[in-house]
């Protein structure tokens, strides 16, 4: 064991990039660490959000927490958030609003003085901070949507007030659900789809048909002219087994063989807008190092045998 | 002997219906629809003579007409005819439980009319649906559904009278809107439809802002169940905004939320009925709830004790220095302001006397909240009051009551993170996580039919099958072709990672979204902890009342199973040093029980001790460890005239 390395050279090969959304491609290495990947992404890369709020007036229907909690949920502009200080480990203030370092803060002021509702959104919050804004989810081609009134928060009818200041802080989605910059991030194996041929030309044209429509997802195809069934699209497979069963209820087993490439994921990330997609990844991967010097640092110094008792030895190997 | 109350008077309390709504009004779906009109036609043949004679239905502003089909109006009288006592039976009452049914008799008017458009109240105008009563009920012979009607009997077609709307319309409202309710075991629709559905927490007011209930409960964020059944369409209102063509707006009012729920276990968390959340959901907004509750306070009216002459023992509201709790929270007159956080022990609503006695309304240790609204308002007798509202919100807990609408009823037991649960290919992870014993002896394959229904719905490509009528669900295949199309397996599996480790799980998962109820058991409610506190005064053993810090009963059943690991010194401090621990004096000479008095001895003296009235003596007493309740039992059976005699020795 000693001398021989198991360091791999993970690669990363992106197919499709947009601001939200990211599908790559992550090879040579293992489902721990495509998995840790994950949860970092979900669960550990900072982001900003609200988490104190100051109601001054609210004569809206909904309570004050009820408020407190949407204007928590509403996804700010998170790029500075990886530079910023935790409130609690903040020297220069007590995290009230005052220090640059560690909060932003918002104030909102509406009063609805016409007849019909007022929308309150997350465009009446206003920051002199102009990189911690509410997420803008207006499409870049500049179309006049619903969505582009922003997040509503409460809706307020003729004569009712609400005033207040918020304070939004750096967090980690372990913390709480809001500061996740994380949408849906998952991963598949890749598959490895090989098609038994000779056994699939004694099927006839109906049985063949019969087999390709058997998989929910549209993964074989059948040419409509040389009638030979051939892999329309690999990675549509969702490993759901249903051709294999098909094809053992044809009594044909082994018609085709499909196995998960052990080294090779697929990643789909999609992000609340609070960070671009692919920052997200970069940010998790940064993350992932920082932990992992964590552990190599515990493993160099004595400490680490005062750290972890007996595992320490364990840890390095003995 | 005629039954009837109904000529001549009109002030039954009920108003007609107006023309464009709906037979069942928009109530909440928890108790029984009672529409608030009763109506009745009475064009049954066998009645028709008696009932033309009537003067009461040619006054055609009375709400009484007996025939809507001469009549645009309502008829709300029942008349039935009882053949065998030769009586004729009329009923007028206000809050009678009427239903529709169609009419066979006039089911041919539908080829006459206009074809296109009929509303509810067309129908009935022209005498096509009927509303029958109880009583009428009895001489009908009615169809289950429209099929039933070309059905024949040896031959020989059977004699409807009427026809169901819809066979699901036997059901009760809180049990029709039960999917696939017919795949369900009985006992569990009895639970949904008669315990969970009343304790599930929803938006059942809508005007919660100017109620003042003791306790209500309210959901942030109600959501409507994917699926449908013809009685939760039955729900809307017309009138509505929603609605269209004179078409039932769909029900707006569901108590509960859908959930994605996967069967499964989860590190053993979920065992025994409960439930594994995930917390991010939870964050999220799922399943959370406001509480408000209300105290009330009211004070002296000022002219009647004037009567009595004592100004100073008149109860106002106030601000005092209180001893009992604090007052930090309240303004001047004795009201805490909008908003205060008001925490157990507090005073809610101060009161004072001008003697200075203080009459203040405190909170109970169990009791906290936010005050959500204060009212000052006087009764009718003149006695002004208070109420004070404080409002809780709430997000689910571990202990906290869920339910399915299957009678699937569970604890939450665990709340996990979004990034341990498994995820499937798509990136989803369950918001809840069942047990899969939870199935198979309480017979429900309705909340499975309901979840892969639910995702089909969710998930279809073009449009969905979404109905789950009792009685006419949609077939298993309907159901299992619709996710296949939607690119998921027939069976509602999915392939799913597994969170902690990025592995691929050997096994399918069954996922879907399924609709949950949060029921108003709430462990914030029911957390019970004493070490010392009060004793009943007359065993002298703990109280159990959790408002008075009572302590958990160590039952009979605990006992034997400390007697059977024979733990005696356990046993010992739990039933005796902890509870009712005491002590009596006993005369060893008589084995009788000695009580301590006062004895004169010589020379004015005077000497108090145990003394046996008996053998006339204060030798050979000695005091043995009794618990109380033996010690009251033994004066208990004294007073009755039977003595109990202790042996003891010495030890």
């Amino acid at each position: 064991m000693e001398g021989k390395s198991y360091q791999r050279f993970p690669k990363v090969k992106i197919r499709e990039m947009k601001d939200d959304y990211l599908k790559f491609e992550l090879r040579d290495t293992d489902a721990s660490m495509a998995n840790a990947l994950r949860r970092i992404m979900i669960a550990e890369v900072p982001t900003i959000a609200i988490d104190l709020v100051e109601i001054e007036v609210n004569s809206s229907v909904l309570n004050d927490e009820f408020i407190a909690h949407r204007l928590g949920l509403i996804p700010l502009t998170s790029d500075r958030a990886m530079s910023m200080r935790f409130s609690r480990d903040c020297d220069a203030c007590d995290g009230d609003g005052q220090c640059e370092f560690c909060s932003v803060e918002f104030t909102l002021r509406c009063r609805c003085i016409e007849d019909r509702t007022l929308d309150v959104t997350s465009k009446d919050l206003v920051t002199p901070d102009h990189t911690v804004v509410p997420v803008d989810f207006s499409d870049s081609a500049g179309n006049e949507s619903n969505e582009n009134r922003g997040v509503i928060i409460v809706k307020l009818r003729r004569g009712q007030e609400l005033r207040l200041r918020a304070i939004a802080r750096k967090g980690i989605g372990k913390d709480h659900a809001k500061w996740s910059p994380a949408a849906t991030v998952s991963f598949m194996y890749e598959p490895d789809i090989r098609i038994n041929e000779e056994l699939m030309e004694t099927l006839t044209l109906e049985e063949k048909r019969s087999w390709v429509e058997s998989s929910p997802t549209r993964v074989f195809e059948l040419d409509p002219e040389t009638h030979q069934v051939c892999v329309y699209d690999a990675e549509a497979y969702t490993y759901d087994d249903e051709v294999i069963k098909k094809a053992e209820a044809m009594g044909k087993p082994g018609l085709v063989d499909i196995t998960a490439k052990e080294d090779s994921f697929i990643f789909t990330v999609e992000t609340t807008g609070a960070v671009k997609a692919s920052q997200l990844v970069i940010h998790a991967i940064e993350i992932l190092k920082q932990k992992l010097d964590a552990v190599r640092l515990s493993d160099d110094t004595v400490e680490a045998d005062d750290q972890f008792g007996e595992l320490g030895a364990h840890l390095r190997g003995g | 002997m005629a039954r009837t109350r109904a000529t001549g008077s009109r002030s039954s309390g009920q108003t007609p219906l107006p023309h464009n709504s709906s037979n069942i009004p928009d109530a909440p779906p928890n108790p029984p629809v009672v529409p608030p009109v009763s109506n009745i036609t009475g064009d049954n043949t066998t009645q028709q003579t008696i009932v033309q004679s009537r003067p009461v239905h040619e006054d055609s502003s009375s709400p009484y007409y007996l025939n809507s089909c001469d009549h645009p109006g309502l008829t709300l009288v029942e008349i039935r005819r009882d053949r065998n006592n030769g009586e004729i039976h009329i009923f007028s009452d206000g809050g009678r439980i009427l239903r529709p049914l169609i009419a066979i008799e006039n089911l041919s008017k539908i080829a006459q009319s206009k074809a296109g458009k009929y509303t509810f109240q067309s129908l009935l105008d022209e005498g096509i649906i009927e509303l029958i009563g109880a009583e009428e009920e009895e001489d009908c012979r009615t169809a289950w559904g429209i099929k039933f009607l070309f059905m024949e009997d040896k031959g020989k077609p059977i004699e409807y009278t009427h026809c169901e709307l819809d066979m699901s319309f036997l059901l009760s409202v809180s049990c029709g809107i039960i999917p696939f309710a017919n795949h369900d075991h009985a006992r569990r629709i009895l639970y949904q439809a008669q315990k969970h559905s009343q304790q599930a927490i929803g938006f059942s007011t809508t005007n919660p802002n100017i109620r003042v209930d003791t306790l209500s409960h309210q959901l942030h964020y109600p959501q409507r169940p994917l699926f449908h059944t013809k009685i939760s369409d039955c729900f809307g209102k017309s009138s509505y905004a929603l609605s269209h063509d004179g078409f039932l707006s769909k029900n707006e009012c569901f108590n509960g939320q859908n959930a994605i729920v996967a069967v499964n276990v989860h590190l053993g968390y979920n065992q025994e009925d409960s439930l594994v959340m995930n917390r991010a959901s939870l964050e999220r907004g799922m399943f959370r709830s406001e509480h408000i509750r209300s105290y009330k306070g009211d004070v002296d009216n000022k002219e009647s004790l004037n009567k009595k002459g004592k100004l100073d023992e008149w109860i106002n509201f106030g601000k005092k220095p209180s001893k009992i709790g604090r007052v930090d929270s309240l303004d001047d007159d004795g009201l805490p302001f909008v908003g205060a956080n008001l925490q157990s022990g507090d005073i809610v609503i101060g009161r004072c006397a001008e003697s200075g006695a203080d009459h203040s309304v405190k909170l109970k240790h169990t009791e906290k909240g936010m005050v959500q609204k204060v009212v000052l308002s006087s009764n009718d007798t003149g006695k002004n009051f208070a109420v004070v509202s404080l409002r809780q919100v709430r997000t689910p807990i571990l202990g906290d009551k869920f339910s399915s609408m299957h009678g699937q009823k569970g604890v939450l037991g665990f709340l996990e993170s979004q990034e341990n649960f498994p995820f499937t290919i798509q990136g989803i992870v369950p918001d809840v996580v069942i047990n899969p014993h939870a199935f198979p002896s309480r017979q429900t394959p309705g909340q499975l039919l309901e979840a892969a229904l639910g995702k089909g719905i969710a998930l279809a490509n073009g449009i969905p099958v979404t109905h789950a009528t009792p009685f006419s669900t949609p077939s298993v295949d309907a159901i299992t072709e619709q996710l296949h199309r939607a690119g998921f397996l027939r069976w509602g599996n999915e392939r799913v990672y597994n969170g902690r480790t990025g592995e691929m799980i050997r096994s399918l998962i069954f996922m879907g979204p399924t609709f949950y109820q949060r029921l108003v058991h709430m462990s914030e409610d029911k957390v019970k902890f004493r070490n010392t506190g009060p004793v009943h005064p007359l065993t002298r053993q703990p109280v159990a009342d959790r408002k008075r810090f009572g302590g958990v009963k160590f039952g009979e059943m605990e006992r034997d199973c400390l007697l059977a690991h024979g733990a005696s010194a356990n046993l010992h401090e739990r039933l005796f040093t902890l509870s009712d621990s005491s002590q009596i004096h006993i005369c060893q000479k008589c084995q009788n029980v000695a009580y301590i008095i006062q004895q004169a001895l010589a020379g004015f003296r005077k000497i108090r001790g145990p003394y046996c009235r008996i053998c006339e003596s204060a030798n050979e007493i000695v005091k043995v460890n009794v618990p109380y309740g033996a010690k009251l039992l033994c004066q208990e059976l004294f007073s009755m005239g039977i003595t109990l005699k202790f042996e003891t020795q010495i030890c």
